[in-house]
């Protein structure tokens, strides 16, 4: 949820952002709330208020300004340094504003890529395709309703748009294209590969996560430990502390593993009380059955996961 | 020391692959028993697997492991309790263009139940990319309609390295689920 605060509107000018905010509901890229907090995702102030202290401080805290615009009145997308919108208000320019700050927004969090597609990808967002493009590169398609994304390259080819700002327009909605390919397959990349071992910042990691679905077969060969550690957290749920502990694995392996999970909506938090303490729990030793199968199969064991493992 | 045999089931619905993935990893070319279909199914298949298939695996220090291939048709179910006896584990194969893959899926979770409660079980979706539904997360929905949550995944079973990958999350279910005394299928998810 992002929030839109207004700072110097006329009285009937926040009653037109409020009706245009609600007719909004499910139209734009991320799903926006209007909220007179201190701490909000943009402000939509009259320039007559610029330079005051209040604008300043919702600012330093975060804030993304967008400039209401009077006098101009052809435009309704980003000018110069900062965003700004035609006065008066209209449905569709408050849209492509609302659509641009909630990718700066993104770009705000250095989590680029991931943090769009988290917005492009919620149940509000309104378009059914979007092209992705980074730097000079060719444009990636995402059709979150149909869950696939198009991309002329191997996926590993992406690995540019996890460090750059990416750029979001809606798309036209086209026929799908011929490397039309599984969603799951764009946000397992990029949920594993965007965090560096540390959380995405929505990823709350003291709550307990469990698995609700396996990751497909060519995700789980990406690093020999992931399919115990997806077999663990099906089983039960618990905190990645809890998980740190009964694996025994590397924070930053068993956290790039929790952020891809999220990603692609196959683990979910749930209810501390369902979650048994980790006393209760013996770390699984690798049964020496199945450990001579594994052998003889070439299949790494993944108990012993340690800094050795290498994403193949 | 005598060597040790071990044997892991593979069961499923007609053309789900049970052959097939057993010859993706036996090193003996896999023991077939096919015969002509004759209950009414001739239209789908010419031949069947009326006994068993066969296929092992020599592990170290001489031990042994012994790959078996269920009966597709359901007039051989008599012979599956007397075979998973003291089984490691179980694959079960769907074929994903059958007329009703979630009822072939229920069938077999039911009469291996014995089975999967001693030691654990696997599912591989066969034939996806011929038959886009259900999809991999209607099978999910469909196991939590019955309570039930097994690992499942589509596979292409022709590949050696998907019927692997069946066998490590088979191995690894089964030993994360040893680590576990206390059941925790009653989560509540917010």
């Amino acid at each position: 949820m992002l929030y839109l605060r207004s700072l110097g509107l006329t009285e009937d000018e926040t009653d037109t952002l409020l009706k245009i905010l609600d007719r909004l509901q499910g139209k734009t890229a991320a799903c926006w709330q209007y909220s007179e907090s201190e701490r909000v995702t943009a402000v939509l102030f009259d320039p007559q208020v610029e330079g005051s202290a209040n604008l300043r401080q919702l600012t330093a805290d975060g804030a993304i300004p967008i400039r209401i615009a009077r006098e101009d009145a052809d435009s309704g997308i980003p000018t110069g340094s900062g965003l700004c919108l035609d006065a008066p208000i209209r449905v569709m320019n408050l849209r492509d504003v609302l659509d641009a700050v909630s990718v700066q927004h993104s770009v705000f969090k250095k989590y680029y890529f991931a943090a769009a597609l988290r917005d492009l990808l919620h149940p509000g967002a309104g378009a059914l395709r979007y092209r992705i493009s980074c730097g000079g590169s060719p444009s990636l398609t995402l059709a979150p309703k149909d869950r696939t994304y198009s991309w002329p390259h191997g996926i590993e080819l992406l690995d540019q748009f996890l460090t750059q700002p990416v750029t979001v327009e809606r798309a036209a909605d086209e026929p799908a294209a011929i490397d039309v390919r599984p969603l799951d397959e764009l946000l397992w990349f990029v949920g594993s590969r965007s965090g560096h071992g540390e959380a995405l910042p929505w990823v709350e990691l003291n709550e307990p996560y469990q698995l609700l679905r396996w990751p497909s077969m060519a995700a789980l060969r990406g690093v020999p430990g992931w399919p115990r550690l997806a077999a663990l957290w099906f089983a039960r749920p618990c905190t990645l502390r809890d998980m740190l502990i009964i694996s025994g694995f590397p924070r930053g392996e068993v956290i790039d593993f929790l952020n891809a999970c999220l990603m692609c909506q196959h683990a979910r938090a749930v209810q501390s009380a369902a979650v048994n303490q980790p006393a209760q729990a013996g770390k699984p030793n690798p049964d020496p059955r199945f450990s001579k199968i594994r052998t003889r199969l070439g299949i790494a064991d993944g108990a012993s996961l340690g800094h050795e493992s290498e994403r193949v | 020391m005598n060597p040790k045999e071990y044997k892991i089931i593979l069961t499923g619905s007609m053309d789900a692959g049970k052959t097939t993935a057993i010859g993706a990893i036996s090193e003996i070319a896999p023991i077939k028993t096919d015969v002509a279909t004759t209950d009414g199914l001739s239209n789908q298949k010419q031949t069947t697997t009326v006994a068993l298939d066969y296929g092992e695996i020599t592990l170290e220090g001489g031990d042994r492991l012994r790959l078996y291939g269920t009966p597709g048709q359901k007039r051989f179910a008599f012979m599956w309790e007397v075979l998973s006896r003291g089984a490691l584990g179980l694959v079960i194969l769907v074929d994903n263009c059958a007329a009703d893959p979630l009822r072939d899926l229920a069938d077999y979770l039911d009469t291996f139940k014995d089975l999967i409660e001693q030691s654990g079980v696997v599912i591989g979706v066969s034939r996806t990319e011929i038959a886009a539904h259900p999809n991999i997360d209607e099978y999910y929905e469909f196991l939590r309609g019955r309570n039930q949550s097994y690992p499942l995944f589509a596979v292409d079973v022709r590949r050696k390295e998907d019927v692997v990958m069946l066998l490590q999350v088979l191995f690894t279910s089964i030993e994360a689920k040893g680590a576990d005394p206390v059941s925790s299928s009653a989560a509540g998810y917010v």
